[in-house]
């Protein structure tokens, strides 16, 4: 197995705070590599830190099987970021950054206009060449952003929370560049506190939380590790005790939770759950209102093993 | 990848309109609005020569007296100042009204007719006044001890001291050229902002496009030296705009035009060195380091004259070395220096100490920018 990066026991201390705790992370080649966890969790640190922008305490990272180091410009060359702040010169239209950011990577002018062309169009900018951007939309901004990060045709890129503030619109055609990109070879990081993005991209997910990784696996795998299989939520307005009683005896029901004039009942494993719980409340002639059914995401993967929501 | 950086660093200077006004537009202006307020006195051909007086005789003989007084005061060359023409009282009044003559002199009571006051008219009133008062004198003394007149007007003939002017040196010594070095200096200084900018942006910890550069194939001392090398050729090129204006608005920097450019070379190397330690503090953001930048430029540059004339003279008495190492102070000196002096010693001691100031502040913001441990990006 291919590694494009492996981190090993790092460490990183800002004065008395331990950002990261004797974290581990390996990601193969040419997979989309997820690293969930709320803010403060050390994403970032630990972007930084194999990026060699950080000096980190203690541990080795490695990437593509060599050392990473600040003066690694070998490795650096098959590196691209898309950071979450767009990092762009206001004075130079679009073609001449994504020229320039290119040009730190590409010597050759020629292969260079080819590449500026191609990631022009892969992220669909190419019309907008001329503008500075201050002209262009937030959209366009994060395309062009993405696309000075991209354009050198790196083998590993690094996305930080690149759909923050950004519309429905833009984030669907962020998320299928992502896509595209990994077709054509490239090993993505990807980086997010939005649970639905990292579901819905990675074909591994990291959970980090206070500095330590808690959690690793697909995101079929991660469900699994959690008790709750099936959460169906119903609307009724008089609850008793004893109709909570009555449901928490239903097969694989583990808990009954009521809130507001609704009724949340968690289900470990089972199937066909909707079913026998909408017989037990016809036989007890219970009137209900909306039912619905909720399958576990990775927040809920989250709570259960730190307690807290993703986004606290 | 050096001149690809060094290519987009012009790019960026160039687009980037607000360094381009403070750096060329704002020189050229105030040197405009400067040469409008000062430029009669600094206009040599405008100096007192040409004065045209009417003068209207009447019956007394004044009228020769005067005719060869104004006739007699001539220029360093030779040539007449003042043209006095006998007319009658109403061709005098109707050249004045034309402004054919600046004043009419009346040879009865020597009193003297004028449209407004300047120092043409001035210059004449006192040649006149000094005329009355001596002529006054001499009648005086004739009809109190003629036998004296003889003995004292020798006297006075001969206690008169006649001053020249010898110049010490071959420079242009013009007093109102010390503004437009002002100007330059202060010019110089201001390409700080764009090092400011520059070394700002190549920051990790403090700028999205450091860090994106920062994590580049290309290594940042590579940056950094192509971006300097970038905006010392475009401050450069901008000062010589500059000196080429202010050369044909009529400034005159003498001839030593090889070391003015020297100066101006080395003036942008320390506003750019000064922009670069101010980018390379750490905790403020770039509006804090601008802020920064326009206070030393202008204190720095208060303490050269630049704003307030006589405070560089205290300073040299009360605290010379501030003047020594002051990039302002030294700027303008070196001006100063190559119109007075016909050597080059004190010039060349300026330059020497501008250039070990301005690779002292670049290799401590070295230093700083590489000890920086980013705490977060």
């Amino acid at each position: 197995m291919e590694y494009a990066i492996e981190v090993n026991n790092l460490v990183k201390r800002y004065k008395d705070m331990l950002a990261l705790d004797h974290f581990n992370m390996s990601v193969k080649e040419g997979e989309v590599f997820g690293l969930l966890g709320p803010n403060g969790s050390g994403k970032t640190t630990t972007i930084n830190c194999i990026l060699s922008l950080l000096s980190y305490d203690k541990g080795d990272i490695k990437v593509f099987g060599k050392k990473m180091t600040s003066g690694s410009y070998d490795l650096k060359r098959d590196i691209g970021v898309v950071m979450q702040n767009v990092a762009v010169f206001d004075e130079l239209n679009v073609y001449d950054n994504i020229d320039y950011f290119c040009g730190l990577y590409i010597k050759d002018k020629k292969l260079r206009a080819g590449y500026v062309e191609e990631a022009m169009e892969f992220v669909d900018i190419a019309d907008y060449r001329k503008f500075v951007p201050k002209k262009l939309s937030g959209g366009l901004l994060r395309r062009l952003n993405i696309a000075c990060g991209i354009a050198h045709k790196p083998k590993l890129i690094f996305f930080d929370e690149p759909t923050v503030a950004v519309d429905p619109q833009s984030r669907n055609n962020i998320l299928e560049g992502i896509k595209k990109l990994n077709r054509e070879g490239a090993t993505i990081v990807y980086t997010s506190h939005y649970m639905e993005e990292v579901e819905q991209l990675c074909d591994r997910i990291l959970i980090m939380d206070k500095g330590k990784s808690v959690a690793l696996g697909t995101k079929e795998e991660l469900k699994r590790m959690i008790k709750n299989t099936e959460t169906i939520t119903v609307e009724i307005a008089d609850v008793t005790e004893e109709l909570l009683t009555s449901i928490k005896a239903v097969p694989h029901v583990y808990d009954v939770v009521m809130r507001d004039e609704s009724v949340k009942v968690y289900f470990s494993g089972g199937s066909h759950n909707i079913i026998r719980l909408m017989e037990l409340l016809k036989d007890r002639d219970i009137t209900y209102g909306r039912v619905y059914t909720e399958l576990p995401t990775l927040n809920d993967v989250f709570l259960e093993i730190t307690g807290k929501e993703l986004r606290d | 990848m050096f001149f690809h950086n060094f290519k987009y660093c012009i790019k960026t200077i160039i687009n980037g309109k607000v360094t381009l006004f403070w750096t060329l537009i704002f020189p050229i202006a105030l040197a405009t609005f400067m040469y409008m307020a000062m430029g009669n006195l600094m206009e040599k051909g405008e100096m007192f020569k040409d004065v045209k007086v009417a003068l209207v005789e009447q019956e007394t003989d004044n009228s020769l007296m005067l005719n060869t007084l104004f006739s007699s005061i001539k220029g360093e060359n030779g040539e007449a100042l003042i043209e006095p023409e006998v007319m009658d009282e109403q061709e005098a009044q109707d050249a004045l009204n034309n402004d054919e003559v600046c004043a009419v002199i009346y040879s009865g009571d020597c009193h003297m007719d004028t449209r407004d006051e300047n120092y043409k008219t001035s210059t004449v009133k006192n040649i006149l006044d000094q005329y009355l008062q001596n002529s006054y004198m001499y009648k005086k003394i004739a009809e109190d001890d003629p036998d004296k007149l003889s003995e004292i007007m020798g006297s006075m003939l001969w206690d008169t001291v006649f001053y020249t002017e010898e110049a010490t040196t071959d420079g242009s010594q013009d007093q109102y050229n010390n503004y437009f070095f002002a100007i330059f200096a202060m010019s110089c200084l201001f390409a700080s902002f764009s090092s400011l900018y520059t070394t700002h942006n190549i920051q990790g910890n403090v700028s999205a496009l450091g860090m994106r550069r920062n994590i580049s194939a290309t290594g940042k001392l590579m940056i950094v030296c192509a971006e300097y090398a970038a905006m010392l050729f475009i401050h450069f090129v901008v000062e010589l705009i500059t000196l080429l204006y202010m050369t044909f608005l009529g400034v005159d920097f003498g001839h030593k035009y090889p070391a003015i450019i020297l100066t101006l070379f080395v003036g942008c190397m320390i506003g750019l060195a000064m922009g670069v330690i101010i980018g390379s503090i750490r905790n403020i953001g770039v509006g804090g380091k601008i802020g920064i930048a326009v206070g030393v430029s202008m204190a720095l540059s208060v303490m050269a004259d630049l704003c307030v004339s006589g405070l560089k003279n205290m300073i040299e008495m009360k605290c010379p070395v501030i003047n020594r190492i002051n990039p302002a102070a030294l700027i303008t000196d070196c001006f100063y220096t190559l119109n007075v002096y016909d050597n080059y010693n004190r010039f060349t001691k300026d330059i020497v100490t501008l250039v070990i100031e301005s690779v002292l502040l670049v290799a401590v913001s070295i230093l700083i920018v590489r000890r920086n441990k980013y705490a977060s990006v």
